[in-house]
């Protein structure tokens, strides 16, 4: 963490600097102290009351949890035909959902890795939460590679390769196992990023709490953490190195979803330009709902000395450029079913603008490409309550990014004799409302029973730490 | 009742008085003390394992009353009742087949010819058999009508065979009880042969469709005598009788004119379809296949016809007319192509551009038209369908065109009407009035309905249904519980023709063997043999043989009269062949001439004269054109007509009763599951009617409520409904489903007409709660509930939801001079064939041994969807259900894709059968994770279905969209009877596994086993697959592409080649050969002028 401090050092210079700083907020609001921080981010788990607001929105939160679980016992029951899926439209919401809960993990993990590499301080508020969003989104969008398929039964360990004497492997040139690996690997290192980053906190936990179960519990999870130098110097250096191993993975698990589309021969899949703009789509989405959470976080647990409006901003102006990078994949692929002159291609965009789904289309424009305009302007980027609905918005402009690209390529594609509307079922309505109740259950779990900001590094960019700093060196 | 006490808890509590009560033991039953003692404990003293053990032990010091050695005795019983339990539970006990009939191996296919009677055609077909049942059927490549070819409706029949819903034993309607009971054999017999024994002279009827078979004929005869007041009537409900009425005057004879469309370069249809709905259509449709072929000789057809039939979309010309112009177009053209002949002489005087004009028939056509007919005099047809036309115009009709034929001396050169007729559909409207009206004189004492459902299959004004009750003795031999059996009071339910002796003569001189596959375990009896030993147990000889004494039998034995009983009718058959045998003096002695016939299927007497004919014509009849009705040339279109039609699938509505034919999609509209009122894009906005809205149609003074479809292709003056929907009762699949058209039928004097003028048809309020039950479909199909996808709208099952081509590269077509232009050659093979795109690999890929391909001839096919049920009852492909058919599930592994091309009310009719292409570079090979379909050694792209997980990616993949899923169990797990129906060749799938077609590679592995068995290679030809083998015009050819020589081969090297999407470099195996049309070069009328390529 030593780098880091070194950003605050450099808190001196020149005049102009001094005008930016002064209308740049914190990154902490001022006042706060070693004590302050770790009191008030660790009394939100330690506290023996839990926020009656808590339990009405876990209770919301379960209940789609529980609609979640009837949908799948259905759906293993039953089959897919509970869901809207037909021929020509063999996908829908089963891989839109997928796509899009993947989408959301990047911002996570482009926090804690992307960030952490480039000393983004500003990032050390929203690390931690942002990172389990990340898993519980990734752990969302695993379900569907295996619910999706016709016999998940066979499909949980089919489509790992293990040895058997058949000599049976899967099919190492299909894209749907680049991404069994892809999301796989990207699930294993997410956990353990953000266990190896929670392990000096829990030790705090652990110091604090009062209570046996809570004193066993996290001293279990603290790993015997006693805040020696050589337990820092091998955190340090854990963490880096998985900030290394995590920061390709970014770039990559989202490339390798996209190769599910860009390697077939679909009209509007089949597009060399989708990894590059299904990234900066993933960390678009992701950081919407990085706000979305943060900005209700930090209303009721009072964390908005920790979540500073620089963050906000900071996040808003991620948003607009990974934004700015998506809209113009969609004038890209505009501009290639023009230009190209393949008809099936330009009719594919044609479809897109003026057949039965275009309402989704235009949407996503209005919402990917023109409302995020609106982050340029900072009265926008400072109106927290505008922030949440945009933010809610961005994610419901990402879902249908990810719908049109899917059902509208694939119900008319090639011999129109093929053609096919698709139309969800309420099943397919339950499913993806019951991964939300997943993800916010978790989300719920997790901001009562672990720190929600990482504690040790909040108290690193106090004045407190900077004054420290100073003073030994 | 009192409150038991506390102290007495243990003892059962007495129930209330009269309560049933139950005891098990003496002791319980007295209550005695003992029992008392050990009522409250769970097991008895004497049955304690610990008990047991300490008596054996005598030490048990641990006070739990459990030794250390009655512990592992106890855990050593254990293991061994759960070793015990993986024992196959429940038992089964097998009957080892030992006396198994000599013939047949396990699991090696039998084939036995045997002829199809799903219709009064009569086809040769032969039957597949695996371990003693039939699994398939196919024609008979030997015989002269079918030649290897079998309609849809033969390939269904299996669901007729083994239909769970079939009556499986005879029921009597009880009066007392007001229900049918069950009822032995051996008693229905008895009781209906004493009241035909007491009938007194009132007449006994058998009501049947068409027969034809020398044992029929013989069979009528012999009851003819054995009841003197025996009569049988013929009623083909769609055979009004008119064609062979018109023979009957114009030729003195009263035969059904035999077309040989292999010999006509010409053919003109007027409302006829004789693909469609002819007497023969899988004979016609192969003929007319035959000229399609590109070259000099190749035939023009033309049709004018109000509703699109596959004739007339298969045709070069075709002209939307109202119904009502038939006859003016007709009577124009034989004015001008006849002149001077009888026939041009008794009809009004009309000139072709009047025709024209009055029809809105584009100026000059017909002229043209007459000129080819004029040159083509003797090598053409004039076609026309009087058959649903009862009235004036259909038999006017059929006098005119059978007059016209003569006139320009195609009679006797490419129609037979004496030398080997027709005998196909000779049943008649009238017969059947008369019967009615003989009924209500109360002249008919017994009734026997066979084949036959009048009472659905004729309007409530015919009074069939009021009669029927009427005849004292009314029995029905139906195989099922239909509307017409419901009037009857007694059901002899009878055999599928799988299951039955039986021969038929469909064209004179042509017989044709009927032998049984199967004995299905039901009490059904084929209704020759019902009614034979009823004839017996009425007190007839007629029928009776004697039962030889056995040897064993003593000389007082002996010395007694025989027993009698009634004749089998194998028997009976085989002594109606050995008739023949002798009649026709053949060589041979009866046993092998007889065992030839079962091996052949048939025996074609007439095979000199199938072809040459000319002699042995009757004379013309000039006078007999008195019977054209003058007054029917008169009429005049209304603004909107009734035509009421019958598709080649539905015909009168069997169907019903087969999911596979409900659920395949009709070949002009894709609509499957369903009928509906038919209107024409520009009639409809005029009514201001839309697809799905709810409309009424009257006409003849009734009306029918129904969904609307706008039809393209359909005659603007024209309202059409098809026939054979909206059963009322039709065992478990059909009842509900379409709307029944029979209201709207016309009682004419000669019987009925599907046609009307002055029909309305107006928008209404659909009462949605009576819409389709939904009722289960039992022949292996789930359903769900079918969501009205656009609101207010009926749901319509259509498989293809758009017809245009959207200007891309699918179909390709020609025209006959255009063909060998280098042009088009050019054309073809730089853009549309794989040898223009370079194979990224370098090299293609060589296939050692076999490489499987397949060409599809546009030129042939005729969109019948025979290849579509031949391929699911092959490969045991489910039937899904009107509503997963909705959402876009329906299962065909081979589908015909029918595009529209032009004018939205005119349209041209292009139809593409698509199945698995099989490309060289699958798409869907390398997207599947699993590896569950990939390429085998001959170029097959093959389906691992149990390693399948069912991601779609494939079949999101698949530029033909020809992966069908199987989104949920659509297959019937657990009816006994539909287990038998399937090819054990082929995997059933289950719910989750994605499947396709696979060139029937089943059929590819019998052919190597049994070239290797002969120690040669496979032949060409030798492996048909399944949509090829029923393919009625060969439009299908699959073979070896390594051999240069292979039929395949040479048809892929032919200048008509292409592959479909070939610019994606998929390299398919399927190629197609460019449709080759045959447009006068002078004459291109709008719409028709047809060009190379669509692109």
């Amino acid at each position: 963490m030593a780098e880091m401090q070194h950003d605050v050092h450099h808190s001196g210079g020149d005049a102009a600097l001094a005008a930016l700083k002064a209308r740049t907020p914190a990154v902490i609001a001022p006042g706060h102290s070693f004590e302050s921080v770790t009191e008030s981010i660790s009394h939100i788990v330690l506290a023996k009351r839990t926020p009656i607001g808590w339990f009405f929105g876990f209770a919301i939160a379960f209940a789609l949890l529980m609609l979640l679980n009837v949908t799948i016992a259905k759906l293993l029951l039953t089959g897919i035909g509970i869901w809207g899926n037909n021929v020509p439209v063999g996908w829908a919401f089963d891989i839109i959902n997928f796509v899009w809960w993947i989408g959301i993990g990047h911002a996570g993990t482009l926090i804690s890795a992307i960030l952490l590499l480039f000393r983004q301080q500003w990032r050390t508020s929203i690390n931690r939460f942002a990172e389990a969003m990340t898993l519980f989104a990734v752990a969302c969008a695993a379900m569907f590679p295996l619910l999706h398929t016709g016999r998940p039964w066979l499909a949980v360990y089919w489509l790992f390769p293990y040895p058997n004497s058949m000599g049976l492997w899967p099919q190492f040139r299909s894209p749907l196992i680049w991404d069994v690996f892809a999301v796989s690997t990207y699930g294993t290192v997410s956990a353990l990023f953000w266990f190896t980053g929670l392990v000096p906190d829990m030790a705090t936990l652990r110091d604090r709490a009062k209570s046996k179960g809570a004193k066993i519990i996290f001293g279990m999870l603290s790993l015997g953490w006693r805040g020696s130098a050589r337990h820092w110097h091998r955190y340090e250096m854990a963490y880096l190195l998985l900030a290394g191993i995590s920061t390709p993975l970014v770039l990559s698990v989202h490339s390798v979803v996209s190769f599910d589309f860009a390697v077939s021969v679909l009209p509007g899949w089949h597009a060399t330009i989708f990894p590059p703009y299904f990234v900066a789509g993933a960390i678009y989405s992701g950081f919407a709902m990085v706000m979305t959470l943060a900005i209700p976080l930090r209303k009721y647990y009072q964390l908005d000395g920790f979540i500073t409006m620089r963050h906000i901003h900071n996040m808003t102006k991620v948003m607009l450029v990974t934004g700015m990078i998506v809209a113009y994949g969609y004038a890209n692929e505009a501009f290639f079913a023009w230009y190209a002159g393949n008809q099936y291609e330009s009719y594919m965009m044609l479809n897109r603008m003026t057949g039965p789904y275009a309402v989704f289309y235009w949407t996503l424009i209005a919402i990917n490409a023109g409302m995020i305009q609106l982050f340029w302007f900072r009265s926008v980027r400072d109106n927290i309550g505008l922030l949440f609905v945009l933010s809610l918005l961005v994610n419901v402009g990402m879902w249908l990014e990810r719908f049109v690209i899917i059902v509208t390529s694939l119900h008319r594609d090639f011999l129109p004799s093929s053609w096919d509307i698709y139309y969800p079922t309420r099943w397919d309505f339950a499913m993806f409302a019951g991964t939300i109740g997943l993800f916010l259950s978790l989300f719920f779990l997790f901001v009562r029973f672990l720190p929600a900001l990482a504690i040790f590094e909040m108290r690193t960019i106090t004045p407190e730490a900077k004054l420290k700093l100073e003073h030994h060196g | 009742m009192t409150q038991p006490s506390h102290h007495d808890h243990h003892r059962p509590s007495r129930p209330a008085e009269g309560a049933p009560v139950y005891w098990s033991t003496l002791e319980q039953y007295f209550d005695t003390p003992a029992y008392r003692e050990r009522a409250g404990e769970e097991f008895f003293p004497d049955a304690k394992p610990e008990r047991y053990f300490e008596a054996e032990d005598g030490n048990a010091g641990n006070g739990s009353g459990m030794s250390r050695r009655g512990f592992l005795k106890l855990s050593g019983f254990a293991a061994v009742m759960a070793a015990l339990q993986g024992c196959e539970r429940p038992v089964q006990k097998i009957i080892p087949y030992v006396n198994a009939p000599e013939e047949i191996t396990p699991g090696v296919q039998m084939y036995y010819a045997t002829t199809c009677m799903e219709c009064p055609a009569a086809c040769g077909a032969i039957s597949t058999n695996r371990d003693g049942r039939p699994i398939k059927v196919e024609g008979n490549a030997a015989h002269p009508m079918s030649r290897g070819g079998m309609c849809a409706r033969g390939q269904a029949t299996f669901q007729n065979l083994y239909n769970p819903d079939r009556v499986t034993q005879p029921y009597e309607f009880s009066d007392t009880a007001s229900n049918w009971l069950p009822v032995e054999w051996d008693a229905a017999i008895s009781r209906a042969a004493s009241q035909l024994a007491a009938l007194g002279g009132k007449k006994v009827v058998l009501l049947s469709p068409t027969l034809h078979g020398p044992s029929h004929r013989r069979l009528l005869a012999d009851l003819k005598r054995a009841f003197p007041t025996f009569e049988h009537v013929q009623f083909d409900p769609l055979q009004s009788g008119a064609d062979a009425r018109a023979a009957e005057s114009l030729f003195g004879v009263r035969a059904l004119p035999r077309y040989k469309f292999d010999k006509a370069r010409t053919v003109v249809l007027f409302g006829g379809d004789p693909i469609g709905q002819g007497a023969s259509r899988v004979e016609y449709q192969h003929d007319l296949a035959m000229r399609r072929k590109p070259g000099p000789e190749m035939s023009r057809l033309y049709a004018f016809e109000p509703v699109p039939t596959m004739t007339g979309t298969y045709s070069d010309y075709r002209f939307r007319v109202a119904p009502q112009h038939l006859l003016t177009v007709a009577a124009a053209v034989a004015r001008a192509a006849a002149p001077g002949s009888p026939v041009a002489s008794a009809v009004p005087a009309l000139s072709l551009e009047d025709a024209e004009r009055e029809a809105g028939i584009p100026a000059g056509t017909l002229a043209k038209m007459v000129e080819r007919l004029k040159a083509d005099a003797g090598d053409s047809i004039v076609y026309c369908n009087a058959a649903n036309n009862a009235g004036p115009e259909g038999e006017t009709l059929a006098a005119l065109c059978l007059a016209l034929n003569h006139a320009l001396g195609n009679v006797g050169k490419t129609i037979d009407l004496a030398a080997t007729p027709s005998n196909q559909a000779l049943g008649s409207h009238r017969a059947l009035a008369g019967l009615v009206g003989e009924i209500n004189s109360g002249a008919v004492g017994a009734l026997f309905l066979l084949d036959v459902n009048p009472v659905y299959q004729l309007p409530e004004t015919s009074g069939i249904a009021e009669a029927i009750p009427m005849v004292p003795l009314t029995v029905s031999l139906s195989r099922y519980r239909d509307e017409s059996v419901f009037y009857t009071k007694l059901q002899l339910p009878g055999r599928h023709w799988l299951e039955s002796w039986g021969d038929a003569e469909p064209q004179a001189g042509l017989y044709s063997i009927l032998q049984p596959m199967i004995d299905m375990p039901w009490q059904c009896r084929q209704w020759e043999d019902t009614l034979m030993q009823l004839a017996t147990a009425a007190g007839s000889d007629v029928f009776k043989r004697e039962i030889p004494h056995a040897i064993t039998a003593t000389d007082e034995e002996k010395a007694k009269p025989p027993a009698v009983r009634a004749a089998t009718y194998h028997e009976y058959v085989k002594e109606s062949w050995a008739d023949l045998h002798k009649r026709y003096d053949v060589e041979a002695s009866f046993d092998s001439f007889w065992e030839s016939v079962l091996r052949n299927g048939f025996f074609d007497q007439a095979y000199k004269r199938r072809d040459d004919f000319a002699s042995a014509q009757p004379a013309f009849k000039a006078d007999g054109l008195r019977a054209m009705s003058p007054a029917a040339f008169e009429a005049k279109p209304s603004d909107l007509n009734l035509v009421l039609y019958a598709s080649n699938v539905h015909g009168d509505g069997d169907s019903m009763l087969m999911p596979f034919l409900l659920e395949l999609p009709d070949a002009h509209t894709k609509v499957a599951w369903d009928n509906y009122i038919g209107l024409s894009k520009s009639k409809a906005d005029a009514l201001a009617l839309e697809t799905g809205d709810w409309a009424e149609v009257s006409a003849n003074g009734g009306s029918v409520q129904g969904p609307v479809w706008i039809w393209p292709g359909l005659d603007d003056r024209t309202v059409a409904v098809m026939l054979g929907w909206g059963r009322r009762i039709a065992a478990g699949v059909g009842p509900g489903y379409g709307i029944d058209a029979t209201p709207l039928v016309k009682a004419e004097s000669n019987g009925w007409s599907y046609r009307g003028a002055a029909a309305k048809v107006e928008k209404r309020e659909e009462d949605t709660s009576a819409r389709n039950p939904e009722k289960g479909v039992r022949l292996g199909a789930v359903n769900l509930s079918i969501s009205n996808r656009i609101a207010g709208k009926y749901p319509f099952a259509n498989v293809q939801g758009h017809n245009y081509l959207e200007g891309r590269p699918i179909f390709f077509e020609t025209t006959l001079h255009q063909l060998d232009t280098p042009d088009f050659e050019h054309h073809i093979y730089n853009h549309h064939s794989s040898n223009a795109f370079q194979n990224m690999w370098g090299k293609e890929h060589k296939y050692a041994g076999h490489h499987w391909g397949m060409t599809i001839d546009y030129n042939a096919c005729s969109s019948c969807g025979a290849c579509v049920v031949a391929c699911q009852a092959e490969n045991n492909i489910p039937v899904v259900g009107k509503g997963d058919v909705i959402k876009g599930r329906e299962m065909h592994w081979i589908r015909i894709d029918r595009y529209y091309r032009g004018d939205v009310d005119n349209p041209d009719h292009a139809f593409q059968a698509m199945l698995c292409q099989h490309c060289g570079t699958a798409p869907c090979e390398t997207v599947c994770p699993v590896i569950a379909t990939l390429h085998n050694d001959e170029g097959l792209n093959t389906m691992i279905y149990n390693r399948c997980v069912g991601t779609r990616y494939c079949s999101n993949n698949c530029p033909y969209k020809v992966r069908r899923f199987n989104f949920l169990l659509y297959q019937d797990w657990d009816t006994p009877s539909l287990k038998l129906q399937r090819n054990p060749d082929v995997t059933v799938r289950s719910r989750g596994v994605m499947e396709k077609c696979t060139y029937c590679v089943q059929r590819i592995n019998h052919a190597r086993v049994s070239a290797k068995l002969e120690d040669r290679q496979i032949r060409d030809g030798e492996v048909l697959t399944a949509c090829q083998s029923t393919c009625p015009t060969d439009a299908i050819v699959f073979g070896n592409l390594n051999d240069p020589e292979s039929r395949v081969s040479k048809l892929k090297a032919g200048n008509r080649n292409y592959s479909l999407l070939a610019e994606l470099n998929t390299r398919p195996r399927t190629t197609y050969l460019a449709i080759v049309r045959n447009p006068n070069t002078t004459l291109e009328p709008a719409g028709t002028a047809r060009t190379e390529g669509e692109g």
